[in-house]
């Protein structure tokens, strides 16, 4: 599959999300980078800001070539303190009829999984999805069980009313590609929701074509081999993160694999832009989503985007010098 | 959609600046008064305080604190000062090191207490910023405080170079000031933290303002000093409020049209302000008077009007007092005999005068005056010559000679005086005793006793206690005979008039023979301003009668700077090199040449500017494709910058691109390709294309701007620079 396919196949996806999801089309664009890149995405919004109908379109955009593994495309997991790690990844059961001992597969078991307020259950219960979201797989009795080579998470929390709930430690948010914060939408957006409801509640027109998994899987890969990065956005990268270690607001640093995801995540927001090349507007845009949940502040510090903006400007200028430079062209 | 910028090294830059200025301040505030070691102390003591104070304000101390700690630091560092050269410390560590320690330590604590008390106050709250830049503009104004009273010769570094190099120092000090202000208000700029195209405006419009100052001062010329005279001019409402401080004694008495020539009874009349010139007398002879002094005669009171002499209302008297300035030649009426004789010699002087003044004088005994042309009219109000008879013989050849010419009316103003007998009992007690049989009816012997008894028992003062009195004259003449001139002369014509002698006052300047020098210049100040008592003489003339006190309770005199005397003189002359040395052969320093040598390599630096200005913009036609994707973007880049669009620092070229969306929309396709090029990417757009986009792109901006915009951007040589 060559780039402007692979596009194509992001591009049908992106015009399904945005048919259901009005007024979002920031969020869209993350959310489908981050699938690309093979990473997983935290949204943290009110309730009733649309994160559901997104994850669960998303899984329903995605046509199930392989009926046979009985691997649906969407599942959710609404998370609860009295939820168990079982209940997530599944569970062995002794058939009678057989007189054998199977595996019941768990709700991670799907390509789009929709982890819903995933700060509301136990550590335990987190770290069995989390583990899961890091090797594609879960270990039940162990014995180990793969998961789909599409697995996606898609996990919600609310940044309110956070009695009784597990805030999820940096460490483990670092497993997250982007955390998410959805604004609030424009007055223009919410007008459009409800004009559109009637229609949009018979689900996503059929005239929108849907893609296959297999495609999504090419795409992926595509995106990873034929999207070139200069060594000029790596040095950036690597010295925007060390100019945020180094700064007095920051308690902790990102992270090395932070680093390491941020590329796909890059050359994945450039091929949806239709270009074969990283470019420092791709840096620019992508900072403050990769970055802002993985540092931990000073205290007193409230806000990690300013922290961010300011740390990447010296080298987003150093970048775009870059181009004028004679041994650049 | 701007990306914010780390403010701290342009933060840093400001406080380098700042600190810089501080210790230029306090350095030019103590050059004159302290040591090398106090010079060293202010500027690091500034120095340190300018570094620690920003720290200091953002701290938890109160600003009270601040205040109080700097009040006693400074206290302290003077004491400390004092007793380093008062106390013991100076007999162990020897008086030089003793005398530089106590001054690093006392400027130095100075320094450091003002500019902590200062920059923490303005850190805290902005507004008092403003009290920086007074100080430092105090300080650097302090740097040229000689300037004042006409003193056009100081302070001597700047004036020797202005002088030297043919320039009037006056304009130097005034570009001084100028670029003071200007500096004043970039800092005021600086501190309400304006974008930056708004500080060159700013700047701009201050420029504006100094160079109009200037033109101002080119049209209407330097400031001139005050007129002079004895309890006239300028000190007259000075003058009138001490007298009814005093108790109201001469309130009102100098009142109406002829008050710049009545002379006042002061009980103070010591100023600070009359080293001033006042004007400029150049002597065309070599004449030296008998009596050692110059007089200069403005005016003449005769006309006794119960209280003291006023100036005369009758048309016989007083007829060689010129009223008004001469429009052309003007003879003297009632002047002594002009020509050489035995007791007159001629004598041609120029006066230019620098402040204003009501009517002419001359040296003593004017016959002629004509007015002349100015050859500086901005510094001198008026110039002319005058011809004076002038004493030439010596006193022992005026005795035997009578005054009587005068009618009968004319000799009842010249002899009134008070109604009071003690005035004839002293004249003739006086006369009775100090002088011979044979001369005491000789009116000159009779003048000589009374003069020389009145500077025996008199003793000079500018501060005295007569001007309440119902007769002032009596009060100080029967009383303790403290006073000056007014006092003496008055008491000099009273008694001589009590003897029956045609007597007046005159009044105007004197001045010492000893400050010619070799000179020919006399510099006429203020404080040279004097009254005298004149004495009829048949077949010559007023003779001057001036009282010299032996005894003085006021400081000597201080003779004028000499080098103001001589190059006031060479400007009142109009010599084309007045005050200027000739220029010093192989000094280096030829102005002109490196004026030009300035102008050539200016004019090199705007020709490559303007050159590497169209080479960027003709470039991009001529490239491969292995540059174009890079110079086309350049030049379309430099094509913004002069309409005034360019990229913030901090954003990138996409951002730019889609801010500038709406003016140029090819502009974001042509960023594109640029970006493409420089990051790796394969599918690039042939180099016709970058052409035609980077053509589209800088058509559509321009079309966007005005047209002065656009002319005012193609002729900026300096446009390419702002690429960014």
């Amino acid at each position: 599959m060559d780039l402007a396919a692979a596009q194509q196949v992001v591009l049908r996806l992106r015009a399904r999300l945005a048919a259901a999801v009005k007024g979002r089309d920031d969020v869209i664009e993350l959310v489908l980078i981050a699938l690309l890149a093979d990473g997983h995405v935290l949204l943290e919004d009110y309730p009733g800001s649309g994160k559901t109908l997104l994850a669960k379109t998303l899984g329903d955009s995605i046509i199930d070539d392989q009926p046979d593994d009985d691997i649906p495309g969407f599942r959710r997991i609404q998370f609860t303190p009295d939820l168990l790690p079982s209940d997530v990844t599944g569970v062995t059961v002794f058939d009678a009829a057989t007189t054998a001992f199977s595996f019941r597969r768990g709700p991670v078991f799907a390509y789009v999984v929709l982890a819903d307020e995933i700060n509301r259950t136990s550590p335990k219960v987190q770290s069995a999805l989390l583990e899961a979201m890091a090797e594609k797989q879960v270990t039940v009795d162990n014995t180990t069980h793969k998961l789909d080579a599409l697995f996606f998470v898609v996990a919600t929390q609310n940044p309110l009313d956070l009695a009784g709930t597990y805030p999820l430690p940096v460490a483990q948010l670092d497993r997250f590609l982007f955390k998410i914060r959805m604004q609030d939408v424009s007055r223009e957006a919410e007008l459009d929701v409800l004009l559109t409801a009637k229609e949009r509640r018979s689900g996503v027109p059929e005239s929108l074509p849907r893609v296959g998994r297999a495609e999504v899987v090419a795409a992926r890969h595509a995106c990873h081999e034929l999207v070139h990065v200069t060594p000029a956005v790596h040095e950036a990268l690597v010295d925007i993160a060390r100019a945020l270690r180094a700064d007095r607001r920051v308690l902790q640093g990102a992270s090395t694999r932070s680093l390491v995801m941020a590329l796909p995540a890059l050359q994945a927001r450039a091929m949806i832009r239709g270009r074969d090349h990283v470019a420092p507007d791709d840096v620019d845009a992508l900072l403050g989503p990769i970055f802002g949940h993985r540092l931990e502040l000073a205290p007193g510090v409230e806000d990690a985007a300013p922290v961010i903006r300011e740390c990447g400007a010296p080298l987003l200028e150093r970048m775009a010098r870059l181009s004028l430079q004679r041994a650049a062209g | 959609m701007i990306a914010q910028i780390d403010p701290a090294p342009e933060s840093r830059l400001v406080a380098a600046v700042r600190t810089l200025v501080f210790a230029a301040a306090a350095g030019a505030a103590v050059l004159d008064i302290a040591l090398t070691a106090g010079w060293l102390g202010a500027v690091v003591g500034t120095v340190l305080a300018a570094l620690a104070a920003g720290r200091l304000a953002r701290s938890r101390v109160r600003l009270f604190v601040v205040w109080a700690g700097s009040l006693i630091a400074s206290w302290l560092g003077i004491l400390v000062a004092g007793w380093l050269v008062d106390g013991n410390a100076a007999a162990w560590i020897g008086p030089r090191v003793a005398l530089e320690g106590a001054d690093l330590v006392r400027y130095g604590v100075l320094g450091m207490g003002a500019v902590l008390v200062l920059r923490t106050t303005a850190v805290r709250y902005p507004v008092f910023a403003v009290g920086e830049l007074i100080a430092v503009a105090l300080a650097l104004a302090g740097v040229t405080a000689a300037h004042r009273d006409g003193a056009i010769n100081h302070p001597r570094w700047l004036s020797d170079w202005a002088l030297s190099t043919g320039r009037d120092p006056q304009h130097l000090l005034l570009a001084f000031g100028a670029g003071t202000l200007v500096l004043l208000v970039l800092a005021l700029l600086r501190e309400r933290r304006g974008r930056g195209g708004r500080v060159l405006l700013h700047l701009g419009s201050a420029a504006v303002l100094a160079a109009l100052l200037l033109l101002l001062f080119r049209v209407l010329g330097p400031p001139h000093p005050r007129g002079g005279g004895i309890g006239q001019g300028a000190k007259e409402s000075e003058a009138r409020v001490k007298g009814a401080r005093n108790g109201g004694g001469e309130r009102g008495a100098a009142r109406g049209g002829d008050q710049l020539t009545q002379l006042e009874f002061q009980d103070d009349y010591s100023s600070k302000s009359q080293d001033s010139p006042v004007a400029v007398v150049i002597l065309h002879d070599d004449y030296s008077p008998p009596l050692g002094y110059y007089y200069f005669r403005q005016t003449a009171f005769s006309q006794y009007n119960g209280r003291r002499l006023v100036a005369r209302t009758r048309d016989d008297i007083d007829r060689d007092i010129l009223t008004e300035f001469p429009t052309g030649r003007i003879a003297v009426p009632d002047a002594p005999e002009g020509g050489e004789s035995r007791e007159r010699t001629v004598v041609h002087t120029t006066v230019a005068l620098l402040a204003e003044h009501a009517r002419p004088f001359g040296l003593e005994s004017p016959t002629e005056f004509v007015p002349r042309d100015s050859p500086d009219a901005g510094r001198f109000q008026r110039l002319y010559d005058v011809t004076s008879s002038s004493l030439a013989l010596r006193y022992e050849d005026l005795l035997g000679r009578r005054s009587s010419r005068w009618t009968a009316g004319a000799a009842a103003a010249y002899t009134g005086l008070p109604d009071d007998p003690r005035y004839r009992e002293l004249a003739d007690r006086i006369v009775q005793t100090t002088l011979r049989p044979e001369h005491r009816n000789d009116p000159f012997a009779q003048a000589i006793a009374i003069s020389s008894w009145l500077g025996k028992n008199g003793i000079y003062s500018t501060r005295s206690q007569h001007a309440g009195a119902g007769d002032p004259t009596a009060d100080f003449l029967f009383g303790d005979r403290t006073g000056y001139c007014v006092h003496f002369s008055h008491a000099a014509a009273f008694l001589l008039r009590a003897r029956g002698l045609p007597t007046r006052i005159a009044a105007g300047y004197v001045a010492d023979e000893g400050r010619r020098g070799s000179g020919s210049t006399l510099l006429l100040r203020q404080k040279d301003a004097h009254a005298w008592a004149e004495l009829y003489l048949d077949g010559f003339g007023w003779i001057i009668v001036d009282v010299a006190p032996e005894r003085s309770l006021d400081p000597p005199d201080t003779p004028p700077d000499p080098d103001l005397q001589r190059m006031l003189g060479e400007l009142a002359r109009g010599d084309p090199r007045a005050g200027k040395l000739p220029p010093r052969p192989g000094s280096g320093l030829d102005l002109g040449r490196i004026g030009r040598w300035a102008a050539l390599g200016l004019l090199g630096l705007l020709a490559l500017l303007y050159a590497v200005k169209l080479w960027r913009l003709a470039v991009p036609s001529l490239a491969g494709t292995r540059h174009v994707h890079r110079v086309a973007y350049r030049a379309a880049l430099d094509r913004l910058a002069e309409l005034g669009w360019r990229r913030a620092p901090g954003e990138t070229r996409e951002r730019f691109a889609a801010r500038l969306g709406a003016v140029a929309p090819a502009l974001g396709e042509l960023t594109r390709e640029h970006i493409g090029r420089a990051f790796g990417s394969t599918l690039l757009a042939p180099p016709e294309e970058m052409l035609r986009l980077a053509r589209t792109s800088t058509r559509e901006a321009r079309q966007a701007a005005p047209f002065w915009l656009r002319l005012l951007g193609a002729l900026d040589p300096t446009s390419w620079l702002r690429t960014r």
